[in-house]
């Protein structure tokens, strides 16, 4: 994976490739602020090796900056993207910025959130905004948590299985074992054809080796 | 595990049939999509007139635009997979197949970031020649290198049927315009058991056209398009051959056939000779029989054995015979179990059954099931296989869904995983 400057300096090309230019970077915070036109746009950055506060707490002030009006992106290594999705950052006008050891990709564009941005609501309309804004962020943080909960499950299951040692699955419980593996193999898609669904040849040839 | 989730988000499924190419990705749904499989090769000037590009060969939709340029047509136009096989040296042909491939892939390439390709599952005829498979792998070579292929695999099309149908044990009898194939399947395809026909849907067009020369529209004939269609509208499958020209015989107004093609003037009336209908069905089933020598002598093509690479062709065996040949070369224990389910696949096997006619005209599942019980198997299930030109496709995504990316392709098997360098 590329270091923190070396992304940075991606980043920054992406954007002055735009017609933005640098207004202020922070190397050890990770973020970058550009301006454009009178619209800032700041870009904040997780690392692959980030733990998941640091994961969360980036995401959040993403969704902040957003709200107050700015356009905000983040940057995240695909591993990430992959297992996250990026549907949650749609919905909320957050910017994506996908990268590997070679390249950096906008998957999502950032937008601005136009109640923010107009100071002439009234405090009413003010508040319900923030309001919602902080459900949606709740919502975010909730669909965040739950799928990091499910991998870390998943890594769980997967470390306890290949810990087992082999004498014991194949001679003490072989028939938990062969339905638990077919399980996983046999794991769908969401959207999966009708015609692999309850197909015997799916499970016959998973177990090709 | 990465790269299964990956696996199975990419995969596609490529059938390349005698008539129609069918491909897709997973995420396609049910059915693929389909063109005909064939390529134009024009003049330069014309495509850089039309398209703007100068370019070898057309595939696709965009072949209908050269379409109605007379005498030069045939040589132009064609369709590699005519007879289920290329030949070595067929340079258009194989430079077809990769345009036509090339074009689909495209069509649905993803645009952006994380894609490395796809992962390709082909479908051959059963009895494609090693080296189809290796052309085929040396055309997805070059398309990996063009960023579309991660990595690919061939089976034989019986497989993906059984696939499809989701049936781990029976016969496949698969055919097409050139030839058909029968493969017995029990969890894998038993390939010394395999037994291929060198006839198809072309052979019963060519019993359709001399009934038709002899009924006096011998002029029609030259057109392979109406033959065929003319096949389709008043060809009947008797159930016994004797007894049905008997019937009509005795009753010639209730097998009369006449066919008018939709939009033309032209008014086909068999009269008199409506008992021939009954030998369009025939023929597909058992052109050995001793009606059609009379045909053969007067100049009409028998069906010939014959070997393409390392398979035999048989001519004239009859389909009933052709799987009790095929299924007894399998082990005994499993015999009942490939007799229980027989898959017909193909528009060769699509004939009606008026009901005026019942018990004298039959579908191929009753057809084939009377000539078994007749020749001493006990309990054939025969099924119509019901959509017969997606069926492939479907195995080929069912195939690369559920194969592991470690599996890797076996020279010695034939199946696995071909990763393909970038």
């Amino acid at each position: 994976m590329p270091s923190r400057s070396i992304l940075m300096k991606r980043v920054e090309d992406h954007f002055i490739s735009k017609g933005y230019r640098v207004a202020e970077k922070s190397s050890a915070d990770g973020f970058i602020k550009f301006r454009r036109h009178g619209e800032e746009t700041v870009v904040r950055i997780i690392d692959e090796l980030a733990s998941r506060d640091e994961m969360l707490s980036t995401i959040i002030q993403s969704a902040l900056d957003s709200g107050g009006g700015k356009i905000a992106y983040v940057s995240i290594p695909m591993s990430l993207v992959s297992r996250l999705g990026d549907y949650a950052f749609r919905v909320n006008k957050i910017g994506v910025l996908v990268y590997d050891e070679r390249d950096l990709v906008e998957i999502v564009e950032g937008g601005v959130q136009t109640p923010a941005s107009e100071e002439k609501h009234e405090s009413e309309a003010a508040e319900k905004f923030l309001q919602e804004k902080i459900e949606a962020l709740e919502n975010l943080y909730t669909e965040l948590t739950n799928k990091i909960a499910t991998i870390e499950a998943r890594i769980n299951q997967l470390e306890k299985q290949s810990s087992v040692p082999k004498q014991e699955t194949s001679a003490s419980q072989p028939v938990e074992t062969i339905q638990r593996t077919s399980g996983r193999k046999t794991k769908k898609p969401e959207t999966l054809p009708s015609f692999i669904e309850d197909n015997p040849w799916v499970e016959l040839l998973s177990n090709k080796r | 595990m990465f790269d299964e989730e990956y696996r199975r988000r990419y995969v596609f499924g490529c059938d390349y049939g005698t008539s129609d190419f069918k491909y897709g990705p997973i995420t396609q749904g049910d059915k693929p999509l389909v063109t005909a499989n064939r390529g134009y090769f024009p003049e330069k000037s014309i495509v850089s007139q039309v398209l703007g590009v100068e370019k070898e060969v057309v595939v696709g939709k965009d072949v209908t635009l050269f379409l109605g340029a007379g005498s030069e047509l045939s040589t132009r136009l064609v369709y590699p997979m005519r007879s289920g096989t290329i030949a070595k040296d067929d340079e258009r042909a194989w430079h077809v197949v990769e345009e036509l491939t090339r074009y689909a892939l495209s069509e649905f390439k993803p645009g952006g970031f994380g894609f490395k390709g796809f992962y390709v599952v082909a479908a051959l005829s059963a009895t494609a020649p090693r080296y189809m498979y290796e052309k085929m792998l040396n055309i997805y070579d070059k398309l990996a290198s063009e960023g579309l292929i991660h990595s690919s695999t061939i089976i034989p099309q019986p497989l993906a049927v059984a696939i499809a149908h989701k049936q781990t044990s029976c016969v496949v009898v698969e055919s097409g315009h050139g030839n058909t194939q029968v493969a017995p399947i029990s969890r894998t395809p038993i390939r010394e058991a395999i037994i291929a026909l060198n006839r198809g849907g072309s052979s019963a067009n060519a019993i359709t056209a001399e009934i038709l020369k002899d009924a006096g529209y011998g002029d029609l004939v030259k057109e392979e398009a109406l033959v065929r269609k003319v096949k389709e509208n008043i060809g009947l499958l008797p159930l016994n051959l004797d007894k049905a020209i008997g019937y009509a015989r005795n009753n010639p107004e209730e097998v009369r056939a006449v066919y008018q093609p939709p939009g033309t003037r032209i008014k086909i009336d068999l009269g008199r000779d409506s008992w021939t209908r009954f030998l369009i069905g025939e023929y597909v089933f058992n052109p050995d029989h001793e009606i059609f020598q009379s045909y053969y002598k007067r100049g009409m093509p028998r069906p010939s054995d014959t070997k393409v690479g390392d398979v035999f062709f048989y001519g004239t065996l009859s389909i009933a015979d052709t799987i009790i040949q095929s299924v007894e070369k399998c082990p005994t224990e499993i015999q009942p179990l490939l007799y229980s389910y027989i898959i017909l696949s193909g528009g060769n096997f699509s004939w009606q059954a008026p009901p005026k006619l019942r018990n004298i005209a039959v579908d191929s599942e009753t057809k084939l099931m009377h000539e078994l019980r007749e020749k001493g198997v006990e309990n054939p299930n025969v099924k119509l296989s019901s959509e017969p030109q997606y069926a492939v496709w479907r195995g080929c995504i069912v195939f690369g869904y559920a194969v592991p990316s470690s599996y890797a392709w076996s020279w010695e098997k034939m199946e696995g995983w071909y990763v393909h360098r970038r």
